[in-house]
């Protein structure tokens, strides 16, 4: 940028002067750009641009000719350096404006929901935080995946924030960084996230990068076989994570269906995969019924002012958005050569997040529960007195153990995870059945340990709640779940009246569907599934 | 000025009409495929240019109130008082550098000792309480900074208070459980051993503060975990756990004077120990010596190294300009979304020449010295061209900055910063960190305003004063043999010709 400082700038209103000064622009542009560019063909081809005056011509002429603008101003002052006479940190530095500074309490704000007519829901909440977070949740998942596309969800998550048709990689990935904002994506089985983090003031900035590149992905073919081939290097790590492996298999013998499927592509099914295949699974479940956009920092109708337009033409059938599934329960197991055993017990949740009251008495469930590692770091609060870390981790065969859930939308998974020293396998099934039975049995749970869960709960939800990304999350989830945000009171109003009685009911509810149960490592001492399904057959 | 946007203006027309001409060289090196659909809706507000952006609007925040106790503690607390949570904690100016050599490791002892019960509650009293509060009580001791904080719900900060004051001033210290939880100590010893990363720090602190108190880590030597007593634990406590060398720091739903009040009865048995911080450091300084350790072991897949030069101090006016120089190295990894198009030019370097597996570069202060410089984890074959690649950038910055680089830095410094904020343990942490190090809590404004005095000619100026034929300190671990000698990186530090 710095060859326009190179021009003379006293000439004014000479015609032939400016005439001829734009042609020897032109010239010397064209050389710079020639030279440059042989020069950059072979970084070309290494995938760096990193001559700005490529960056710039690029992009718009707009750009540029703010940047010149913008240059030059700061030419005539990063002259000299302003920080020389500053004082130390500890003394306060002269001439800057007094805050304005906010009252210690700031009545909290509603959320906020509109419908565009698309159907697209889009769901905010005002904060005095000066940062923002805009969050993109879409119903698409590796359970809407037909034969011919499975693993494009893993792919289109790696795929996130690429080329566009309105920039590509480069000028996206600059155009991030020069309004500091902060990308991510994340999938699950039935939806995918894409966030946008940043200043408040770079909202525009950080709408227009997030809803560009969901929206106008271009899957080049480049990128696309790249990533491809960093899919195929990260299998190798995935399949060496037992935690994965046990997971997705819960999922694959548990359910007949939708469900069952993989969460994350086979090597057999990259193969098939191309930047055609994203495009069609991005053009039938990207609709706009099937995408809630939420945000935390910003005024609704501002925010409508700026998404509106580049939302609202979004197409809004709703194609095969209900999976077809069943919930059946199985067994699996690996004998493969691992030090320990690693097991997982789980049942269904039916109707998953749709069943409101069950899904939150859950959670209550798995801090009852609860879990640790046999040494694990952190001081009190992480659930010392739960009923795994109490009764099962005093027996140091046992490694760890989590009680977890996995909810989707119409149905979900609850259970416990372990990882138990081979020999002492039999035994530590024993234990977590007779742990998971005590739940559905009169007496066996005591009132101050359900208190004691019911206050955790609620802790973590509001301390998790602090942060902008979990409202943004929240947010986006309820309103795909159940069209609305309910307060957050609520939600601890519900938990606060949770009793006894409510626990055995829950845990019966889960436990009396079929036991799914998977197992990696050596697993000679693990009982059979008949053996273990007995002990909950009489729920 | 208004001739020159004329002509650039006549060059932007012209320009359009080149586009095919262009197009053609450009193709060469990645397609401009999508470039022919532009969407002006999608193109509205972007630009690769770093601006210039006043945030003031958007920087208010509820005020840092700031109360000192007659026994000299510091209350400062930020209320939000429609929260429904509150963090609250004691940072402590203590830790493993204010011990000496046969001490090493008490301040880390401590930290794990203080939640072992007090003379008011057993060991299964304080955990139960905690725990059926549904409340958090976390710990962590570095170099110059010990700090104890518990995260609770709303109407529960007196008993927060009520248990910081009690394990910091009547912590029983069982001989039993001291002997117990040793054996934890060195099993942690073993983890952080697994992290080559935490050891490649503590070798870089060693070498470059050789001989001095900060050079030693903050575990200490396993001998002195086998062997430090109560009365070495004690003597900690009364020597450095003074009131005047703590700061009682809170955010969250919590108010000012309420905890005032609360800590003025609760924390009145603190040790009246009058020598402060900055005695214990004026008697043993930081030292910096350039100077290297390399630890050969061919077994390992990767070589870790880290390159630091002496940095500045917390208080330092140019520990800001070295912010923005951390952010201008940046850092990279394999997964980094922004892949070969990261701003910083040593990220493209690494990425499209497949230097590194990842490097970051780091700032850390100290009350009297620092450490700047870059952490990478390379391919033993890649060592010597990534050596190149880091002495080269890091030396750039005396003499080659672009303003646009420095713009385009300060803002993700800026949007790191306050980023970091979120929550009411991180705005907490930021008071109680701040209070120590610079004796007040910084207003965003006044930080916002140091970060954007920074410009070009400010970091040819630092970069001048801390890299600029300096000494340096280099860690290195893994299969070295490629890794270049010390006199090669020490000449590197300054440039004959550019």
């Amino acid at each position: 940028m710095r060859i326009h400082t190179l021009l003379p700038t006293h000439t004014e209103d000479h015609g032939v002067i400016e005439l001829i000064l734009e042609y020897l622009y032109m010239v010397f542009q064209g050389l710079v750009m020639f030279l440059l560019q042989s020069c950059n063909n072979w970084l070309g081809q290494l995938g760096i641009f990193s001559r700005k005056s490529i960056r710039g011509l690029l992009t718009r002429g707009g750009a540029i000719e703010n940047a010149a603008r913008e240059n030059h101003q700061e030419d005539t002052i990063s002259a000299y350096d302003r920080t020389l006479s500053f004082p130390p940190l500890g003394v306060p530095l002269c001439g800057v404006k007094q805050p304005i500074w906010l009252p210690d309490f700031i009545e909290p704000a509603k959320t906020v929901i509109t419908t565009l007519s698309n159907g697209l829901r889009i769901g905010t909440q005002y904060s005095s935080d000066p940062c923002v977070s805009v969050g993109l949740l879409v119903d698409s998942g590796c359970i809407y995946e037909d034969k011919r596309r499975y693993g494009a969800s893993h792919l289109l998550e790696k795929m996130a924030f690429h080329s566009t048709k309105n920039r590509l990689k480069a000028i996206l990935a600059q155009e991030a960084q020069a309004a500091a904002m902060n990308l991510t994506c994340s999938s699950a089985r039935d939806q995918i996230f894409y966030v946008g983090n940043g200043i408040k003031t770079f909202l525009p900035q950080i709408v227009e990068i997030l809803i560009d590149s969901v929206r106008n992905a271009a899957f080049e073919d480049r990128e696309v076989s790249e990533k491809i081939l960093e899919i195929k290097e990260e299998l190798e790590c995935l399949n060496n994570n037992p935690q994965s492996i046990i997971i997705n298999k819960l999922h694959a013998v548990g359910y007949i269906g939708d469900y069952a499927k993989y969460s994350f592509a086979s090597k057999a099914s990259l193969q098939r995969l191309n930047g055609l295949v994203l495009r069609q699974f991005v053009d039938e479940t990207f609709s706009g019924c099937r995408m809630v956009l939420s945000a935390v920092g910003v005024e609704h109708s501002e925010f409508l002012a700026i998404v509106g337009p580049l939302l609202s033409d979004l197409p809004s059938e709703n194609k095969s958005s209900v999976p077809k599934f069943k919930y059946v329960g199985g067994d699996w197991r690996n004998a493969s050569d691992l030090p320990d055993s690693h097991i997982a017990l789980a049942f269904e949740v039916r109707n998953g997040w749709q069943n409101e009251r069950l899904s939150n008495h859950l959670t209550v469930l798995m801090f009852l529960l609860g879990g640790g590692d046999s040494f694990s770091v952190g001081g009190p609060g992480k659930g010392m007195y739960s009923r795994f870390y109490r009764n099962a981790l005093r027996y140091q065969e046992i490694k760890s153990i989590q009680s977890f859930s996995s909810i989707y939308n119409h149905t979900g998974l609850f259970g416990v995870y372990f990882r138990v020293n081979s020999e002492f396998a039999s035994q530590a099934v024993d234990i977590v059945c007779k742990e998971l039975l005590s739940l559905t049995a009169r007496g066996k749970v005591t009132y101050q340990e359900l208190e004691r869960a019911k206050r955790a709960t609620i802790s973590a939800v509001l301390m998790s709640l602090e942060c902008k990304a979990a409202v943004v999350e929240d947010i986006a989830c309820q309103i795909m779940s159940y069209g609305r945000r309910r307060p957050i009171d609520d939600f601890v109003a519900e938990i606060r009246r949770m009793t006894l009685n409510d626990v055995r009911i829950a845990a019966r509810e889960v436990l009396s569907t079929p036991l799914t149960m998977t197992s990696l490592g050596p697993d000679e001492n693990i009982p059979t599934y008949q053996s273990i399904y007995r002990h909950f057959s009489n729920l | 000025m208004a001739m020159a946007r004329a002509v650039l203006g006549l060059g932007r027309r012209r320009r359009e009409d080149l586009r095919p001409w262009l197009r053609l060289i450009a193709g060469a090196g990645f397609s401009a495929q999508p470039l022919a659909v532009q969407d002006d809706l999608f193109r509205r507000y972007n630009s690769p240019v770093p601006a210039l952006v006043d945030h003031t609007k958007v920087l208010s925040t509820p005020a840092t109130k700031v109360t000192v106790l007659p026994n000299g503690l510091r209350v400062a607390t930020e209320s939000h008082l429609a929260l429904q949570t509150a963090s609250l904690g004691v940072w402590i100016d203590a830790g493993s550098r204010f011990e000496s050599a046969a001490t090493n490791g008490t301040a880390h002892f401590l930290e794990h000792m203080i939640f072992k019960g007090t003379k008011k509650r057993t060991l299964r009293q304080l955990e139960e309480e905690i725990e059926n509060r549904g409340a958090h009580l976390n710990a962590y001791t570095s170099r110059e900074q010990t700090t104890y904080y518990a995260k609770v719900l709303k109407g529960d900060v007196p008993f927060a208070l009520d248990l910081l004051a009690d394990i910091l001033q009547n912590s029983s210290f069982c001989k039993d459980r001291i002997e117990r939880e040793r054996s934890v100590i060195l099993r942690e010893m073993q983890e952080v051993e697994g992290q080559v990363e935490e050891v490649i720090f503590d070798h870089l602190h060693a070498t470059a503060f050789q001989h001095t108190a900060l050079g030693r880590t903050i575990l200490g030597p396993a001998a002195n975990i086998k062997s430090i007593t109560k009365e070495n634990i004690q003597e900690y406590i009364s020597t450095h756990y003074t009131p005047s060398r703590m700061v009682l720091a809170g955010a969250g739903a919590l108010n000012h004077q309420e905890v005032v009040e609360l800590a003025g009865k609760l924390f009145s048995g603190l040790s009246s120990n009058p020598t402060t911080a900055a005695q214990f450091i004026e008697k043993e300084p930081a030292i910096f010596t350039g100077s290297e350790v390399r630890i050969r072991d061919d077994d390992m897949p990767l070589v870790h190294l880290a390159v630091a030069v002496m940095g500045a101090s917390w208080t330092d006016p140019d520990s800001i300009a070295l912010m923005v120089m951390q952010t201008l190295l940046g850092g990279w990894n394999k997964t980094a979304g922004a892949g070969k198009h990261m701003g910083s030019e040593l990220a493209q370097k690494v990425a499209a020449n497949e230097l590194a597996e990842s490097y970051m570069a780091f700032n850390t202060n100290y009350s009297d010295a620092g450490l700047f410089g870059v952490y990478a984890v390379a391919k033993p074959d890649k060592v010597a061209d990534l050596s190149w690649a880091i002495m080269h950038e890091v030396g750039r910055l005396i003499y080659r900055v672009s303003e646009d680089d420095v713009i385009r830095a300060r803002n993700q410094l800026k949007a790191c910063l306050l980023l970091h904020l979120d929550g009411t343990s991180a705005i907490a942490e930021d008071i109680g960190r701040q209070m120590l190090t610079y004796g007040r809590r910084l207003s965003l404004m006044e930080l916002f305003a140091r970060i954007d005095a920074v410009n070009a000619a400010t970091i040819k100026r630092v970069a001048n004063r801390f890299i600029h034929d300096k000494e340096v300190a280099i860690a290195a671990m893994g299969p070295t043999q490629d890794l270049p000698d010390y006199n090669w990186f020490r000449r590197r530090t300054y440039w004959l010709r550019y």
